[in-house]
């Protein structure tokens, strides 16, 4: 008990701090009769151009939704350290009453269950109220890879480069000057970076200090497309524990899901960009060598974009919802 | 049953994370990666593979990050000799701000028995300098350093296929392309082909602080690990080291990620603990 305990504690520092805006607005949003207004916050933000003014989303708005994302993460992680035996189950009172408050909460759970859907969420909700109890605690080879992973998504979290990649990629756009809305830097611009040799050359060999948002975007890439084959390592090693796997593949559910859709086609598109030039110095060996890794890391990506990872988990979540008698010590109510 | 305490954020290097032992350690294995690595993901299964070990039962894993594109190899191995230091002198102080308040922590008075440093390609570079320093501050723990070096830089290596590795992917650049990105991008190139200064220096001084009959000695690498398809590193034999072990059909990236299928490198960890 005492390494889960550990385990929990740290967790909520890794992942806690992230939360405190979030917790503190919900916290106000509960107290008072006139506080802020959490389903106007956690509205949708539609993907077409044709949205309403109220739909658009403000600075200050954006980073509290962004600690709502991170308050998300953190439950989603806890649901794979109590699926894994990895932090102490039942959990603390306070910390599952709190996380049952806000994961029961209508807006939150429209948030999570339809606008931007996250499985974890939603499978840790069922387990605070007791109508799921997935285990995989066998052997101790779980915590460690549980660890690996962590440690691994790390590479990609809280980048400015990768934001700049992904940004791009969910049809974002930059505009180099404020002032200036005529220039902008779109996922175009990325590919045609990636397809042309000296301009790849001069946006990987750019100074931190001179990067602008391509420049950036380019790195973001590079960090991501390391990511990726890394991920799919942990997964692989991971196949002793189905649900751990899909759990696994689900914390970056979104993206994956998302590159499942036709924006992933973009981004194998980036990879096939990238394979189009040689330099007029490449040897033979050379040549057969690089084909064969751009090969596999389309494969990588099919693999992470396809539904082969997510499949477990989702039935798991429609069996529980399905059932109707709860698993174990939780309440039973709440769904 | 878990035998290790999850550590991700020590704030040394860049992404440094760990592994403490629930046991009392005695021994700490400190990973270091190379050129454009990262503090776990060069390693693979490595962690996940030495916690199912017996033998590392009582021993804390440290993976060390830091900048393998643009600090020079000597700025890295200043910063990583800091951190030796710690290690070395007042272990206490590296782990217990990291353990949890539900984690035993460990006695201010510990230290460990063995301090085995792991390295990949330019990682042989910083914690060879790292080791010359604690070598000329005659630092009491340095006697209990062991090197384990994957792929080691030390004897140079050839830049532009170096430099191939890109977005995850081997794309050659042409002379001109690598040029730009080691002027540029990836400054510690500069210290990393054949016959550099760094490395002349390097090996000259190491030599210089051997003596002639030494043989078990913390400047000794007690393994060198070479891959027969790496077509990166010069794989000669270094200052006093002993002659590399070949790993068949392994390259530059591969020689030091162990899986279920590979575990000649945890076996070569293994034999040095």
């Amino acid at each position: 008990m005492v390494i889960e305990l550990a385990n929990l504690q740290v967790l909520e520092k890794k992942y806690g701090r992230a939360t405190r805006d979030a917790r503190d607005f919900l916290r106000k949003a509960y107290r008072k009769v006139d506080g802020p207004d959490l389903p106007y916050l956690l509205r949708h933000h539609p993907d077409d151009e044709d949205f309403s003014e109220e739909a658009i989303i403000t600075d200050d708005e954006t980073w509290l939704r962004d600690s709502f994302d991170s308050l998300l993460t953190y439950y989603g992680v806890l649901e794979i350290g109590c699926l894994i035996g990895f932090v102490p189950f039942p959990l603390p009172r306070p910390l599952k009453e709190e996380a049952l408050l806000h994961l029961s909460d209508p807006a939150v759970r429209r948030y999570y269950e339809e606008y931007y859907p996250t499985l974890l969420p939603e499978l840790f909700r069922l387990r605070l109220v007791g109508r799921q109890d997935l285990r995989e605690t066998e052997g101790s080879a779980a915590a460690a890879l549980f660890m690996d992973f962590l440690d691994i998504s790390a590479l990609i979290e809280d980048d400015e480069d990768v934001d700049c990649f992904l940004w791009l990629l969910d049809s974002g756009v930059f505009y180099e000057n404020e002032e200036d809305d005529e220039t902008a830097i779109d996922l175009e611009d990325l590919l045609s970076v990636l397809e042309d040799y000296d301009s790849f050359v001069a946006a990987v060999a750019c100074k931190p200090s001179d990067q602008g948002y391509l420049e950036q975007a380019v790195q973001g890439l590079g960090k991501f497309l390391t990511f990726c084959p890394a991920l799919e390592q942990v997964l692989d090693r991971a196949r002793r524990y189905p649900y751990l796997q899909s759990a696994m593949w689900h914390y970056h559910g979104y993206w994956f899901g998302y590159l499942s859709t036709e924006i992933g086609g973009d981004l194998r598109n980036a990879v096939q960009h990238f394979a189009r030039w040689q330099s007029k110095d490449t040897k033979p060996r050379e040549r057969r060598e690089s084909r064969a890794s751009i090969r596999q890391m389309a494969r990588t990506l099919k693999r992470l974009t396809g539904r082969g990872f997510d499949r477990p988990l989702r039935a798991a979540v429609r069996a529980a919802l399905k059932s109707r008698k709860p698993h174990g010590r939780g309440p039973g109510s709440g769904l | 049953m878990q035998t290790h305490y999850y550590a991700p954020e020590l704030p040394f290097g860049l992404n440094t994370c760990a592994r403490w032992a629930v046991k009392p350690a005695d021994t700490v294995c400190i990973f270091v990666h190379g050129f454009r690595g990262y503090a776990l993901e060069t390693w693979y299964e490595f962690p996940t593979i030495l916690v199912e070990q017996g033998q590392c039962a009582a021993a804390d894993l440290i993976f060390y990050g830091y900048d393998g594109k643009r600090a020079r190899a000597n700025t890295s191995a200043n910063s990583f000799y800091d951190f030796l230091k710690k290690v070395g002198s007042q272990p206490a102080k590296i782990v217990n701000p990291t353990l949890q308040e539900a984690a035993t922590p460990r006695r201010q008075t510990f230290k460990y028995r063995r301090i085995v440093l792991v390295s990949h390609s330019l990682g042989a570079v910083v914690t060879r300098f790292a080791l010359l320093w604690a070598h000329q501050e005659r630092k009491v723990w340095r006697k209990r350093v062991r090197q384990v070096l994957f792929a080691p830089a030390h004897k140079g290596s050839d830049i532009s296929a170096m430099c191939s590795s890109i977005l995850g992917m081997i794309k050659p650049l042409s002379a001109g392309g690598v040029d730009a990105l080691l002027k540029l991008a990836y400054p510690v190139l500069k210290d990393l082909y054949v016959g550099s200064p760094t490395l002349k220096d390097l090996e000259d001084r190491t030599l210089r602080a051997l003596s002639r009959k030494a043989k078990e000695h913390y400047l000794i690498a007690h393994r060198v690990i070479v891959g027969t398809d790496d077509n990166v590193v010069e794989p000669l034999q270094f200052g006093k080291d002993p002659l590399p072990v070949e790993f068949d059909g392994k390259g530059h990236i591969k020689v030091c990620k162990p899986n279920a299928g590979f575990l000649d490198p945890v076996t070569k960890l293994l034999e040095v603990l």
